[in-house]
């Protein structure tokens, strides 16, 4: 979303050199080179900066001088008025200001002007020097509205440059310069011919007339792009639901809706804030803005907390760098053993250092002693990665170690009873380990075993010296023991030759096994015994519901009386404490288990995927797996798992300032002690949360640093410690929290607090909290500027929530919370349930929001270049306007893809993408490359989407538009059939809320629904939005289905 | 004067000792009513101060197991025991425990104890309810979500027995008080005996 046109795109990284040089002259001036008419005043923080340098390094405290930047020019530079919003009857002030003084318009740049109080202390002197050289190089002329885009906080006072638009966040969109309606991704063309404009606030005719005409009055001649009411009404987004003009039915236009076409998108603001802080794929806060009370706390309903990717693949050149610190050990504070990192202040010559989180006063160890230049700077901070990075790798020394780093062990435990003889998956799962064998990490000193079971369990001596592997049945289930006390487990390397004939024999081995039953619990305590001297990652494959010896598991939720009542929950929990305690066994001895299942029928995979959530594993659910369909995915997933770099042994700790503490953790894992994640294997595809809480009354410091620190074993066989640094400002000020709050972790919060909601209560309470939490926040949104503003009947949201009441109905609909007994099998909803409680965000939301696109007319396109595949990969928003029935469109949600038939596609290209059988039963027809280029050109973009999301296979889906409304109901995120009759009420109800909510205002106009509080009382606003949403969409897809059908 | 008036204070004596000893007399008689009714002499008199012993026992035991898991989830919440060795460590006492607990409320119950079976039945309810829910022992995969309730149970429960404790220590006291003066009753009855 960030434009990366604008000059100021790659800011950050240029903003440190100058941070480090200080004040010498020389190398500004070069960047000052256009100084713009009427800038003297630019080289004042400089000056400012140069007599007193140091003070800012030593203590932290001292308000950096950076602050005083004002331009001499006596306007009162207003940063942050504590009200940000003068009220909307007052003339708003300096608009349009004459040239020559500086049109500071202090309310409007809201995305991050900080309140004054942060700024000094950013000991990081980037910051506000950075942002001059940007502006000096501006060569533009005045009034261009790209330059207001990407870095509003930064803008400076200058004369000169009257018509910044101030409030435009992200956001740059080609209206924004005229209306101000700065939402918007730029609208995708063609669908909505009507409004172009529309995926903001409601243009200014609607809604905001009011203010404008009077505006327009009390300013005549005011600079028509901006004004200061303006900049007031852009401080929140704010969605009609009166009338819109012309339309006689009163109720929300859908097409106003903010849709996240753009997928994730982070906040940016942030990070510019303090550029040194880690990369947002690695860790991302609810919001970075942390509040400074308790009663700040109570009342921002969303989550506070953070959600951690420690391990994200970062792209190439942004590796994250491994730092050796051999003799010296790694530096860290004595008292809170912080790591060594970019917020460190150096001071006492360069003696000592200050804990950025604790601030104690620590020694700097000699080895590790450098001067400090003039400005406080140490003179070796090149050459340290650790202190201007917010990422970095130490490599750990044996204190660090309670044993030698273990080797990388994978251990396979292998269903082959009948169901799996003839599902094939035994088959797939031995080729794909064999051809992974090369890629298995940590060659020469990786370890593998298998174990295969039914109603016995074979054990397989792979001693290098045999040249076939010696299989051993034990049947004794209750007395498990290992038959062979080593070569069980056996070095790949050596023993490479008879694992290789194991596997080629191993789907024949078992061919004509006609037993039935699955010793699974007895297999799984073997392989334990086995590993319990390593640890590793064991890879269960299994195919049938555990039936014999320990942990046997019975049949149940196919009991529909039991939903709905208290007792629904208890479906979704194990129903063996066995699978718990082995869980807690399992962790504790560094085993960390990743279940495959594939049954047609229920296999409990509540129960099984409790040994993946608590060994930090994952679950992978094939249901009704057949070799000849889903043995693509299983080969790729399982290639992936075997291949992608893992980090084994390992812990994390977050740490964070004093005066908050992390109170909760959500996601797939086993607490270690209070803070501390055990994760027995950890790799790119996983992510953790967790919530902070306030300790104290009060945060008396303006900044607040997080810590994340894993500490693991590479495969390489070195022990590593992975630190990530990052800070956030401490705020007063509620709307400025709910300004620079990130929708995507919180969505990741309220996605695994809703699911782990599920496992204590329903489903409907599980939804039904979250719904709650959103309304409320947004309730408390609203109360922030109703004294303000006459909002009228509009819902007011902060722009950087503007997709969160999709996210929350996307969330609900999901295959964990949505519906009651009949709407996703129950092993389907444990698996997502699981599946969902690891995602990183990015990924959550794409699963949340799945990109929709047209490809039809590329693949007629006679000869389309390869390099246009981002254009051709515009995502269209889920409403059933964006499907034509002369279309061909791909839906993607990083988990599959569902290929959409329009009934009025052209048959050439139905034929020439599936060849003969295009007329047939669209459900039996697999997609296969055809030999034509319109089916190589699918297959190119099948092929170019799965690359951009290697974590799972996307098997593609092909439906025909008759069959549309189905998958559309079967699959996840698609509305359920609502009737018309409860749209009505939702409407209706709609209005009530917004009206009753809203302060006494009479001059709303065409809304006559008399105030309904009832509905406010009972209802939240957003379930309502929410409800609305989703039955517009169904509304306007029943239309089409209506007249699709006549 | 002095004479009578002496006199009078003499007969007051032996008025207020004719009292006193009337009292004396008369739990005597209570006494050996006591014991006649029994039957064994001395022997329901014995049962009970040995079953008051027994409790008081079993309550110092509960006490003690209440307290020792309350360790072990501080120790845990310090840091200084993993959660594997604190659940086993808990979990190894939860069903003793309820089995201990158990008995002490049903052998209030045996012996017509109504007030102390009364005061002990919610304990003993909970603990039978926990265990039919299978939720008795302790998860150690969530442990820490579950540790301040725990505590807090713990803490109720601790509560308990100490009150249950002063209770059983009051009986137990008194019992023995009962016990061992009804025997010197016994003594001062025969030695009061070669008064007359």
């Amino acid at each position: 979303m960030r434009p990366s046109s604008t000059p100021f795109a790659s800011a950050p990284p240029t903003v440190r050199p100058f941070s480090s040089s200080g004040p010498v002259a020389g190398s500004e001036s070069s960047n000052f080179r256009p100084t713009p008419p009427g800038a003297p005043s630019t080289l004042t923080p400089f000056s400012a900066v140069g007599p007193s340098p140091p003070s800012r390094f030593i203590d932290p405290s001292v308000p950096s001088p950076s602050v005083k930047s004002v331009p001499p020019s006596g306007v009162p530079y207003q940063r942050f008025p504590t009200p940000p919003f003068p009220s909307a009857a007052q003339t708003p002030p300096n608009r349009a200001p004459p040239v020559g003084q500086p049109p500071f318009q202090p309310p409007a740049s809201h995305v991050s002007v900080p309140p004054p109080s942060f700024r000094p202390q950013t000991q990081v002197p980037p910051v506000p020097m950075g942002s001059l050289p940007q502006n000096a190089n501006f060569p533009e002329p005045p009034s261009d509205p790209s330059l207001s885009g990407p870095r509003p906080n930064f803008q400076p006072p200058f004369p000169g440059y009257p018509s910044k638009q101030p409030a435009v966040s992200q956001a740059p969109s080609p209206f924004s310069a005229q209306q101000g309606s700065f939402m918007a991704p730029p609208a995708p063309p063609s669908p909505f011919p009507i409004q172009q404009v529309s995926y903001g606030p409601p243009p200014p005719v609607a809604n905001n007339l009011g203010y404008q005409s009077r505006d327009q009055m009390q300013h005549p001649g005011s600079a028509p792009p901006i004004g200061g009411v303006q900049s007031l009404t852009e401080d929140f987004s704010s969605l009609s639901v009166a009338s819109m003009p012309g339309s006689i039915e009163p109720g929300l236009d859908y097409r106003t809706l903010p849709r996240p076409l753009d997928g994730d998108e982070v906040p940016s603001s942030f990070l510019e804030m303090y550029p040194m802080n880690c990369d947002p794929r690695y860790l991302r806060l609810s919001t970075s803005a942390i509040p400074n009370s308790q009663s700040l706390v109570s009342r921002w309903h969303l989550p506070l907390g953070a959600v951690v990717c420690p391990l994200a693949e970062a792209p190439e050149g942004e590796e994250v760098p491994v730092i050796n610190f051999a003799s010296t050990g790694i530096i860290r504070c004595r008292r809170c053993r912080t790591y060594v990192n970019p917020y460190v202040t150096f001071t006492d010559a360069g003696r000592k250092w200050r804990c950025n989180i604790c601030s104690l006063l620590n020694d700097v160890p000699g080895e590790y002693f450098a001067n400090l230049d003039a400005t406080g700077r140490r003179v070796d901070l090149d050459q340290r990665p650790e202190l201007i990075k917010g990422s970095v790798e130490f490599v750990a020394s044996t204190e660090y170690m309670v044993r030698p780093p273990m080797p990388p062990l994978y251990f396979f435990l292998i269903d082959v009873s009948i169901s799996a003889v003839r599902s094939g998956m035994i088959g797939v799962v031995a080729q794909t380990i064999r051809s992974c064998l090369d890629e298995l990490p940590g060659f020469p000193r990786t370890q593998i075993g298998f174990i295969t079971y039914d109603s016995t369990i074979h054990f397989y001596n792979m001693k290098s010296s045999l040249t076939q592997p010696q299989m051993m049945v034990v049947s004794d289930l209750d007395d498990i023991f290992v038959p062979l006390p080593d070569d069980l487990l056996v070095n790949l390397s050596e023993s490479r030759n008879v694992v290789e004939t194991f596997l080629d024999s191993l789907p024949s081995m078992f061919q004509d096994n006609v037993n039935v039953e699955s010793a699974f619990g007895s297999a799984l305590k073997a392989a334990f015994l086995v590993m319990s001297q390593l640890g590793g990652k064991l890879l269960i494959f299994q195919n049938s519901l555990p039936s014999l010896g320990v942990g046997r598991l019975k049949l149940r939720g196919d009991d529909l009386r039991v939903y709905g009542t208290d007792k629904e929950h208890i479906l979704r929990i194990p129903e063996d404490p066995f699978y718990k305690q082995m869980a807690a066994d399992l962790t504790k001895y560094q085993i960390g288990v990743n279940v495959y299942a594939f049954s047609d029928k229920y296999t409990d995979i509540a129960s099984l995927g409790t040994l993946a959530k608590y060994t930090g594993g994952q679950v992978y659910y094939y249901p009704s797996f057949q070799s000849d369909i889903h043995g693509e995915k299983l080969r790729h997933e399982l290639a992936r798992d075997l291949t992608r770099e893992t980090a084994w042994e390992a812990v994390m700790r977050i740490r964070c300032g004093k005066g908050i503490r992390f109170s909760s953790y959500h996601g797939n894992f086993m607490l270690r002690s209070t803070d501390l994640l055990a994760l027995p294997a950890v790799d790119c595809d996983k992510a953790y949360a967790m919530q902070l809480s306030l300790e104290e009354t009060l945060l008396t410091t303006q900044t607040v640093y997080f810590q994340v620190a894993l500490l693991y074993t590479a495969s390489c066989g070195e022990r590593r410690i992975r630190v990530h640094t990052a800070a956030a400002p401490v705020v007063t000020d509620l709307g400025e929290m709910y300004r620079q709050a990130d929708t995507g972790a919180i969505v990741s919060l309220f996605c695994r607090l809703a699911i782990e909601k599920t496992l204590t209560s329903k489903l409907e309470d599980a939804r039904n909290s979250l719904q709650l939490r959103i309304v409320k926040a947004l309730r408390e949104y609203r109360n922030l500027y109703a004294v303000q503003h006459r909002l009228g009947a509009r819902l007011i949201y902060p722009e950087s929530l503007k997709f969160l009441c999709l996210y929350g109905l996307a969330l609900s609909k999901s295959v964990p919370l949505k519906g009651g007994y009949a709407d996703a099998q129950l092993d389907e909803r444990c698996a997502a349930g699981f599946t969902m409680m690891a995602l990183p965000v990015k990924k959550l939301l794409k699963l949340l929001y799945p990109s929709l696109t047209r490809i039809d007319e590329y693949l007629l396109k006679p000869s389309a270049p390869a390099d246009d595949f981002k254009n051709i990969m515009k995502r269209l928003p889920l409403v059933a306007e964006s499907l034509d029935s002369r279309g061909l469109y791909i839906y993607d949600d990083g988990f599959r893809f569902v290929i959409w038939f329009g009934r009025m596609l052209s048959p050439d290209i139905a034929k020439n993408l599936l060849g003969p059988d295009f007329a047939a039963e669209l459900s039996r027809v697999s997609l296969t490359e055809q030999d034509n280029e319109m089916s190589r050109r699918l297959m190119k973009i099948l092929k170019k989407l799965r690359e951009s999301d290697p974590s799972y296979y996307q098997l593609p889906y092909l439906v025909r538009q008759d069959g549309w409304y189905h998958w559309l109901c079967r699959l996840d995120n698609a509305n359920t059939p609502t009737s018309p009759a409860k749209l009505m009420i939702y409407r209706s109800s709609l209005l009530n809320v917004v009206n009753s909510s809203a302060p006494a205002d009479e001059s709303s106009p065409g809304v006559k629904t008399t105030t309904g509080k009832k509905g406010f009382a009972r209802l939240g606003l957003l379930s309502m939005v929410v409800a609305s949403i989703s039955c517009l969409d169904v509304g306007q897809r029943q239309k089409t289905l209506k007249t699709g059908s006549a | 004067m002095n004479v009578e008036d002496d006199e009078d204070r003499e007969l007051e004596k032996l008025v207020n000792f004719s009292e006193w000893y009337k009292r004396f007399n008369d739990v005597r008689v209570v006494v050996k009513q006591y014991f006649s009714d029994s039957g064994g002499g001395g022997g329901k008199m014995a049962w009970d101060l040995i079953f008051w012993v027994l409790c008081f026992f079993i309550n110092i035991a509960l006490l003690a197991s209440s307290f020792y898991q309350l360790l072990s989830l501080s120790d845990l919440e310090a840091d200084h025991l993993n959660p594997f060795e604190a659940a086993t460590r808990i979990n190894s006492i939860v069903l003793p425990e309820f089995l201990l607990q158990g008995f002490f409320c049903l052998s209030f119950l045996l012996t017509w104890h109504w007030f102390m079976f009364i005061s002990t039945l919610p304990i003993t309810v909970y603990h039978v309810m926990l265990y039919l829910n299978r939720k008795h022992l302790l998860d150690v995969t969530e442990i820490f979500r579950d540790l301040n309730t725990e505590k807090k149970y713990r803490f109720v429960k601790l509560a308990v027995y100490l009150l249950l404790f002063t209770v059983v220590l009051f009986r137990l006291l008194s019992a023995s008080i009962f016990f061992f003066f009804a025997w010197k009753f016994e003594e001062l009855d025969i030695r009061t005996s070669l008064f007359y």
